[in-house]
């Protein structure tokens, strides 16, 4: 089996959803600087910055999750 | 045991007005502090406990920092855990309530606007996936709180 393969739910699926909630929180973050009535919530942007931060964290986690197994089965491989 | 504080004045708890029973402070021959409402009542044999007097409450002022240290050993034993981290608990989950205050105004405002419904999409899993963790964060604080609470309380009564 391809090492790069996995299943729907796997590593790389949750990496790809993570990286489009930041994609989404980004754009909402561009559009409330540009939108006359979301100006007033200064806060908002806060907060939307500290979601970015957080999905970042958790997608970054699994990423270097995912790395360690590539290499492990990567040697593995190479042993065999 | 050797109290080094100067009694000034009783204190008023103690006194067991306005309808609260009167607190009493143990000491275990450890160092552990134990706080009764009303007498607290040892097993037969167990002299280890003992009455400290609660009347002194305001020591000298080379002293106060250890009747602070003292206060907050007694919430460590309480809560189980440094006072502090309990209020990082709930700072986390008021912080999450914030962060789903946006999301809610944002989903609500791209609702408005219309042709935004993947955008809508993404931000509800988004919200879901904060609910969800710190739902579990808060369960965890409170289970470990409440257990640390049932813990202290059946020191008292033993």
């Amino acid at each position: 089996m391809n090492i790069l393969e996995e299943h729907p739910g796997g590593d790389y699926a949750r990496m790809a959803e993570g990286i489009t909630q930041i994609m989404t929180l980004a754009c909402v973050m561009r559009d409330m600087f540009t939108a006359e009535n979301l100006r007033d919530r200064p806060w908002d942007l806060v907060n939307l910055l500290y979601m970015i931060i957080d999905i970042a964290d958790r997608s970054t986690d699994v990423g270097a999750c995912k790395k360690s197994k590539l290499f492990e089965a990567h040697s593995r491989a190479m042993i065999e | 045991m050797t109290n080094t504080t100067t009694a000034k004045r009783p204190c008023r708890a103690a006194s067991g007005d306005e309808g609260m029973p009167a607190p009493f402070l143990y000491q275990h021959e450890d160092g552990r502090y134990g706080l009764s409402f009303g007498p607290a009542r040892f097993a037969k044999g167990v002299p280890a406990w003992h009455r400290v007097p609660l009347d002194i409450v305001e020591p000298a002022p080379a002293e106060s920092n250890n009747a602070v240290s003292s206060l907050l050993a007694a919430a460590h034993i309480v809560f189980g855990d440094n006072p502090w981290n309990v209020l990082l608990a709930i700072d986390a989950a008021s912080q999450t309530l914030l962060w789903l205050e946006t999301l809610f105004f944002v989903i609500r405002e791209l609702n408005e606007r219309g042709n935004e419904k993947i955008q809508v999409r993404h931000l509800a899993d988004i919200g879901s996936y904060i609910a969800e963790r710190a739902a579990s964060n808060a369960e965890q604080s409170h289970d470990e709180i409440k257990a640390s609470i049932e813990a202290a309380e059946a020191r008292e009564e033993s």
